[in-house]
Formats: structure tokens, C-alpha cells, sequence
């Protein structure tokens, strides 16, 4: 709530330095389109889960980066663990789910301003399988419509987002739990068991817009990331990313970095970590890192020009 | 002169398709686009995959009538169209297929521009004409994917739509393609035509100029030879019986040219008995508004007409000339086979209902043009012993007033009709207490509950044939499967396709009861042992078919000791890796 009030403050802090910013560079610099430069890192949290790497995978944690004309669209799914114990890979559904959101926005079969509804769209697709898959995870897409500037985010559990302008975070998802360590999750149950599974409909996404600037950051991460780095950990991550001349490669060695780091606080046992002052506020009495996989999307908002500035 | 290459924009198309209305798995608006499987081979959601493959639905209770007259040449059971961008002439097409490939069997291209280049005339309207691009039989090619890019006959005109057809019958399963590439140059180069290119110029129908020359030279009368031999007998001398025996044998095309070189010949083959039956389905490039007005003086026998696929995109055919020659013809129709016409339309129906009081069998499936509640006026009809209404977005009180009235319904498909969940419950309530003659019912893709089930199975103790494939509403603990099969024992075709509630009980109940059975689908139930599958194998000792894909407990091993053990059964495992 807070940091509501500071992100807001800051808005309009920014909306002034903008406008002076943007009268300076109106002759040189009109509105063109923006685009995602984006870089993936992740680990899982078994080192030897299967011993083939499967793409866009980090253990149960799935995700996508996609283009097409309108939008720079990437997403994550963080797969339910507890399917291992009935001798389903957790893993399958959160990758088919991802796969599926890819190929939607890849062939344009995707409404930019509404990302919600190819989290629903890819869930039904799911089902028309002809291969019977089972199992759960969150959901979480962002989708940058590149003429508009604005970003547009669908959110179902508690994998989430964060939109950090000028050092500051300016937007984040708001996580959805049932209840402790069980976030809203899209499910496709086994029949004998329907009914039995908690199954969230795709309806209860909470989607949400803002306009994007460029040079805006834009962190997705599952809940193994947010778990054990807070966001001050995040942003001193983020700070020392701009030292590098390629674009592409700076994003892509910050999101190693932060993935990195969390996955090494996840193993520490003193470590408080958000994961266990969350547990501790409800009254388990919990200390250390938590161990899971972590998935790390970070992405640049730019425009075509600022790729070829040094 | 600018080589273009370039994928299929847009499917605009197509006749069938495996994957539901409003999907992208397995459906035809997958051969858009670039490749997503190849080279992989296997069955993917990103193919594009037809309804049907093999012989299997021939085979089945629902088997169509066959029309004679239909030229060996044509296998066609599929088509897809397809746009492309760019317009150009064709010097190569690149088609990607990922599973059971070696179904296409004619590749043809659309020339829209409106004028006749051969004749450099201009064409009535915008007609569109099309020109075949290769042709040849299926093939049964070894399983894996391939790049089929036959050779082209050259074309005089520009194109940006190609139809691909299909034959599936030597298919071991469904066929699977994965995207079309057009190859091309948008003018027309420096091509000469030497006529050896394998353009065969098709004698136009009206076209007689040269007629009158090679009349000339062919005696009929044999006035000069009656010197030879008085055995020597003119085709004039045989009885009337025999001479339409001979025409019978020759296509509706022959007929047609046959009919221009003697007044004798014009007699006979226009003689409206070798029009009782017309399948001009072979011949859709051809047939167009002029060609019924035509033939509308010689059908007034008429009894079995198939004109499905004619008409086309194109608007060669006006609902109006249709509901015409009904008027004029459907007095004593008994099949009207139409699917895939774009002319039909609410008009056309009505035509129908109002024109062909002896109508039994009825297929527009996949009419683009028809509303879901246009099918009510079929209501007149009280004679319906097959109708199809595959892919139609039926509206439900439309269908239950035709329902109502055919008593003596046998055959009903309603595939693909995306009737409501609420509502296709009281439509299967309807059949059961209407048609209770019922023989085969296709409702693929229908969400119906085990309650609409009962009420078919309770009422329709005649059923032989039942494809409830991907009706994801039924389950197994209601025991409406055990009830099927118990009320059902002539069923000799049960499809349970991604059924994926059906278990032990289902196939023991299988094993007991159904004893005729012919065919079955149980593909994607992970809830079957192998020892279960093998007891319906040994309990049925009809089954032809039968299919297990994507059953996780029944492995490839035990299906190959099945293949020796049961060899007059098919059985079908895919796979998708």
C-alpha cells in the first residue's frame, strides 16, 4: 500500500521530468513503436529432474517469448509439484500451456489488449489434445502492443511482474492465493478426481494496462523468484545493468545474474527470505530460503532507434 | 518478370476437418502459415487433419449410396482451398505433409480475372474457372514426412487460390499436412506454349465448329458398305433397350458431347432415362449456372442427384438457377446430395422442401451459406430417411420441428453442429421418442450428458451405428456406456474417441453384450489395462477395427502380439513422437 503511494508519487514526479524530457528531444525523437528486448534465465530446483533439456522449461516452471506484428508478448507458468505423487509430470501442462499461448501469438491468433483471453483461449486448446494431459500451474502474460506503448498483463496465481522505471518500481501484479503456498491455478483434473482438484477458470485473471516508456524494465517471474529476493534485491540487481553495449546481451546476463542470486539465497537455511517473513506473519515459524524452480524474464522496452545507440 | 514464393495467407475452404469449429488443433486453418511440425513425423495439434481416413466409413452402417456414372478418375473425397497473397503463375508447389503422407490427388488453380483466355472472351459475371495443375492416384508412402512437390502443367493466368483434393482411402490413419508453399512469377516470362506441356485442350460442349468436319467422316447409315455384309448392323438398327444400355455406360461429359453429332444421338442422349441418376460431383469445375438450365430439360425423372462441391467460391452457381431446376426436377427425387455448396442457401431449402415431396436422403454438410434455422422448412418432407447436417450452426427448435416429423428416419449426422450444452439433451429426447428407426447417429463433438444419451439408447433398440467422439460431457460413473450396450446389441460401430472416462467396466460390458461389433474407438482413456482391450478382441469376433491411440496403459509391443493374434483386426496406434 505503501509503495502504491510512493509508485504513484513517482508517476507523477516522472510525468514531469517526462514532459521537460520530451520537449527537449520532440524534434529529434517522435512517438515510434516500441519493442521488448527480452532475456530468459532460470534453474530448476532438482539438478538432474530429466536428464533431456526440454525448451522454455526450468524443472516445472514453463515459458514463452513471442512476436507478431502488434505486440512483444512473454509469459511464465509455474506448474504444480504435487502431480509427481500420482505419477504425472507436473511439468507437461505448464510447457502445453505456454506452447500453446506461443503459437496463438506467433500466427496473431491474439488480442493484444486483452492477454487474459489467450490464457483462456490456450487453456481450452489444452483439452482438445488428443493426448489426455493432466495437471495444473499459474499463468502470468504480458504483452507489450508496440504502436499503442502500453502494456497489457493477465495475472492468475502467483507468478507475477514487476514495471521498474527510473530505479523505481512503478508496476507490479497483485498475487492470487486461496490460501497459504496455494495460488489460483488453471487445472485439468483426471476424471476420477474432477471435482477434487482445486481448478481455478481462466475467467479469474486479473488484467490490468499502463502505458510504457522506453527504458522501462519489465520483470516476470515465477514464485520462486519473488519468494527469496525481495524487490530492493531486485532493483540493486537491475542497477548495474546498464554497462554493457549490447542491448540484448545486458538483459540477457541480468536476468542470469538475478536468477543467480536467487536461487543461491533459496538453499541459504538462516536467510529470512520473503518466503518465510510471509510465513512467520501467519504464524509458521519458518527461516531460510525456499527451494523451487525459479524462471526470470527480463525484458528492455525500446524503441528501433535506441538499439543502434551505444 | 519478379519470383515469388510464399505460404497460404488463408484457408478459405474446406470440406471437412478433424478438430472442432472454433479450435487450432487439428483443424484445417492449419495449413496456413509456415511449417510448425515438419520435420517431425507424428500426430500433432498443428496439422491440419480431415474428418475421415481408409475405408472405414464406407464400411460402416452410414455408408452412402454410389452413384454410377462416376468417371475411375475421380477419388477425391477431401478438398481445401487455399489464398495466397500474391497472384502468380505457377511453377511449383511445395506441399508438407507429417503423417501418412501420399493423399493428394489433384492440385488446381483459380483463375478469377474474368476473362476467357482461350477464348479472349469475357466471362458472364466473375465466374471463376478452374484449370487442373496435376493430378494422379494416391499413393501408399513409407511413414515419414516428405515435401511433395509434383510437376505443374502450365497455366495462362495468374493465380492466387489452389484447391488441393484428397484421397485417404489407403491411409493406415488420418493424413496430416502441415503448410502449402506457392512458387511462382507474376508475369508471364518469356513461356511459349509448344502444346507439349501436357495441356490437353478440353473440347468445349458448345464448341461444334469442328464438329461438322468430323461428321463428314463418320458414317452412320453405312450406306456404302452394305455391300460387305448383311450382318453389318447400324447402331440405329438396335433395339431402343440396348442403345440407352450403351449410353448408360458413358460419363455425363460423353453424354454431353455425344449429344452434338447426329440428330440420332441428340434423341438418345437427351432421352431423360439416362438422367435418373446424376453425379456431377467429379465434374464441379464445370458446372455453373448455364449447365443446369441446360440439363433441366433432360432430369425430369431425376431420382439421385449428387452436386456436392459444385458452385464453389466462385458464384458459378445462383441459388435461384438451383431452386429452379428443382422446380422443374425434384418431383421425384429421392437423394440430394449437397454438401459443401456454397449456393445453398435458406432459399435453396425452402426450393427443396417445396419441390421434392419423395426426398429421402438429404446431406449439406459443410454448406457454408445456411443458416441454423432454415433446416425447419425441411419439415414438409415426411419421407427423410438420411440427413446429414455436418458442421451446420443448427439452431435447436429448427431441428426438433424436422425432427418431429421423420418417423422414418435411419440416418442422422449431426457432427460438428455446436448445439448448445442445454440443449442437445432435449434434441437427443426428441429423436428418441421421433425416429425410432434410428441406424446410425453421428453426433462427433456434441455435448451431450448421459441423460441425452439414455434417451437415444432406450428408444432406438435398431441402433447399429453411434460416433460420440470428443463428447467431453459424458462419463463413465453415470453408466450410461454400460446402458448402451445393454439396450444396444445390433451396434456394430461405437466410436468413444477422447472419451476419457471410459474404464474396465465399459469394455467388459463391451465384451459381453456387443456381440456384432465392427468397429471401435477408444483412443485417449488412460483408465484401460491391456488385459481389458484384449477381451473385447477375443469376445467380438467381428471387430475389423479398432483404436487405441494415446491409451496410456496399452503399449506398441502388445498391439504387435494383438496384430498376429487377431490379423482381421485393424488395429490403429499413433503416436506423436
Amino acid at each position: 500500500m505503501a509503495s502504491g503511494l510512493l509508485g504513484r508519487l513517482a508517476g507523477i514526479s516522472r510525468t514531469f521530468i517526462a514532459g521537460l524530457h520530451t520537449e527537449l528531444q520532440f524534434k529529434t525523437r517522435p512517438k515510434e513503436p516500441l519493442h521488448l528486448v527480452t532475456g530468459s534465465a532460470g534453474f530448476s530446483k532438482t539438478i538432474s529432474q530429466s536428464p533431456s533439456f526440454k525448451q522454455w522449461t526450468f524443472g516445472d516452471d514453463a515459458y514463452f517469448v513471442a512476436n507478431n506484428r502488434t505486440a512483444d508478448v512473454i509469459g511464465v507458468a509455474d506448474g504444480v509439484g504435487g502431480w509427481r505423487n500420482y505419477g504425472i509430470d507436473p511439468s507437461a501442462f505448464p510447457r502445453s500451456l505456454m506452447e500453446t499461448c506461443e503459437r496463438m501469438v506467433r500466427e496473431g491468433r491474439f488480442n493484444a489488449q486483452a492477454p487474459a483471453t489467450v490464457i483462456a483461449a490456450s487453456y481450452y486448446e489444452l483439452q482438445q489434445m488428443k493426448t489426455p494431459l493432466i495437471g495444473s500451474s499459474t499463468a502470468c502474460i504480458v504483452a507489450l502492443h508496440k504502436k499503442e506503448r502500453r502494456l497489457y498483463t493477465a495475472n492468475l496465481g502467483d507468478s507475477g511482474f514487476l514495471v521498474i522505471r527510473d530505479e523505481q518500481v512503478v508496476h507490479r501484479s497483485q498475487e492470487q492465493q486461496h490460501y497459504f503456498n496455494t495460488p489460483f491455478q488453471l487445472a485439468v483434473a483426471p476424471p476420477s478426481q474432477a471435482g477434487l482438484v482445486l481448478s481455478d477458470s481462466p475467467e479469474m485473471a486479473e488484467s490490468s494496462s499502463f502505458d510504457v516508456e522506453e527504458g522501462d524494465i519489465i520483470l516476470l517471474g515465477t514464485d520462486g523468484l519473488f519468494d527469496n529476493m525481495n524487490e530492493d534485491m531486485i532493483l540493486d540487481c537491475l542497477s548495474k545493468m546498464k554497462d554493457h553495449k549490447d542491448a540484448e546481451v545486458n538483459v540477457q546476463r541480468t536476468a542470469h545474474h538475478i536468477a543467480e542470486e536467487a536461487y543461491e539465497l533459496s538453499f541459504d537455511q538462516d536467510y529470512l527470505s520473503p518466503f518465510a517473513l510471509s510465513a512467520q506473519q501467519r504464524g509458521i515459524d519458518l527461516r531460510g530460503g525456499k527451494p523451487d524452480d525459479i524462471t526470470v524474464l527480463l525484458a528492455r522496452v525500446s524503441s528501433c532507434s535506441s538499439d543502434l545507440d551505444v | 518478370m519478379q519470383q515469388f514464393s510464399q505460404y497460404a495467407a488463408d484457408v478459405s475452404d474446406f470440406s471437412s476437418q478433424y478438430g472442432s469449429e472454433t479450435s487450432i488443433s487439428y483443424t484445417a486453418s492449419n495449413l496456413a502459415g509456415k511449417c510448425n511440425i515438419y520435420p517431425a513425423y507424428g500426430d500433432f495439434t498443428q496439422a491440419c487433419v480431415f474428418r475421415t481416413y481408409g475405408p472405414w466409413w464406407k464400411y460402416a452402417p452410414s455408408g452412402k449410396r454410389k452413384f454410377k456414372r462416376t468417371p475411375p478418375g475421380f477419388v477425391s473425397q477431401d478438398f481445401i482451398e487455399l489464398e495466397f497473397e500474391y497472384a502468380v503463375h505457377p511453377t511449383k508447389i511445395e506441399i508438407w505433409e507429417t503423417y501418412n503422407p501420399g493423399t493428394i490427388v489433384r492440385i488446381l488453380a483459380c483463375d478469377s480475372s474474368g476473362t476467357d483466355v482461350d477464348r479472349g472472351m469475357t466471362r458472364e459475371g466473375k465466374e471463376g474457372r478452374w484449370k487442373v495443375l496435376w493430378e494422379g492416384g494416391p499413393e501408399k508412402s513409407p511413414p515419414e514426412s516428405r515435401i511433395f512437390s509434383p510437376p505443374l502443367r502450365h497455366v495462362p493466368f495468374c493465380t492466387r487460390v489452389l484447391r488441393l483434393e484428397f484421397c485417404h482411402d489407403l491411409c493406415e490413419y488420418y493424413t496430416e499436412l502441415d503448410a502449402v508453399c506457392l512458387h511462382g512469377e507474376d508475369s508471364q516470362g518469356n513461356y511459349i506454349l509448344s502444346g507439349l506441356e501436357g495441356v490437353i485442350p478440353r473440347s468445349r460442349i458448345d464448341d461444334i465448329s469442328n464438329m461438322e468436319e468430323k461428321l463428314d467422316q463418320l458414317s452412320l447409315r453405312e450406306q456404302e458398305n452394305t455391300a460387305v455384309g448383311d450382318d453389318a448392323i447400324s447402331i440405329e438398327e438396335l433395339p431402343e433397350e440396348v442403345i440407352q444400355l450403351i449410353l448408360s455406360y458413358l460419363d455425363i461429359p460423353s453424354l454431353c458431347m455425344a449429344s452434338v453429332t447426329s440428330k440420332f444421338f441428340y434423341k438418345h442422349c437427351y432421352d431423360s432415362l439416362q438422367y435418373t441418376e446424376l453425379d456431377l460431383q467429379p465434374h464441379w469445375t464445370e458446372v455453373n449456372n448455364f449447365a443446369l438450365d441446360s440439363l433441366l430439360s433432360r432430369c425430369h425423372y431425376l431420382q439421385h442427384l449428387n452436386i456436392s462441391w459444385c458452385g464453389g467460391n466462385q458464384n458459378c452457381i445462383s441459388p435461384t438457377t438451383f431452386s429452379r431446376f428443382l422446380k422443374e426436377c425434384g418431383r421425384d427425387l429421392q437423394t440430394l446430395y449437397m454438401s459443401s455448396c456454397k449456393f445453398v442457401n435458406g432459399e435453396v431449402i425452402i426450393a427443396v422442401a417445396e419441390n421434392c415431396p419423395k426426398l429421402k436422403e438429404l446431406d449439406v454438410g459443410s454448406c457454408q451459406s445456411l443458416d441454423g434455422q432454415s433446416i425447419s422448412h425441411l419439415s414438409k418432407i415426411q419421407t427423410l430417411e438420411r440427413l446429414n447436417l455436418y458442421r451446420l450452426p443448427v439452431d435447436k427448435d429448427s431441428l426438433i420441428k424436422v425432427l418431429r416429423v421423420c418417423s422414418n428416419l435411419k440416418h442422422l449426422n449431426l457432427g460438428a453442429t455446436r448445439i448448445q450444452e442445454s440443449r442437445i439433451d432435449t434434441v437427443m429426447k426428441v429423436i428418441g421418442s421421433s425416429c425410432r428407426n434410428l441406424i446410425s447417429l453421428d453426433l462427433w463433438r456434441c455435448r451431450l450428458t448421459d441423460e441425452g444419451l439414455g434417451a437415444i439408447t432406450e428408444n432406438c433398440p435398431h441402433i447399429e451405428e453411434l460416433d460420440l467422439g470428443w463428447c467431453s460431457n459424458l462419463r463413465s460413473t453415470t453408466g450410461c456406456f454400460l446402458k448402451l450396450v445393454k439396450n444396444c446389441p445390433n451396434i456394430k460401430k461405437l466410436y468413444l474417441t477422447a472419451n476419457r472416462t471410459i474404464c474396465k467396466g465399459d469394455l467388459e460390458a463391451i465384451a459381453k453384450y456387443s456381440r456384432k461389433l465392427e468397429q471401435l474407438d477408444i483412443l485417449g482413456t488412460s483408465y484401460v489395462q491391456a488385459d481389458d482391450v484384449h477381451s473385447v478382441l477375443t469376445s467380438c469376433p467381428k471387430l475389423i477395427f479398432l483404436d487405441v491411440s494415446f491409451c496410456g496403459n496399452v503399449n506398441e509391443e502388445t498391439i504387435e502380439i494383438w496384430r498376429t493374434e487377431f490379423p482381421r483386426c485393424s488395429i490403429k496406434k499413433s503416436f506423436q513422437d
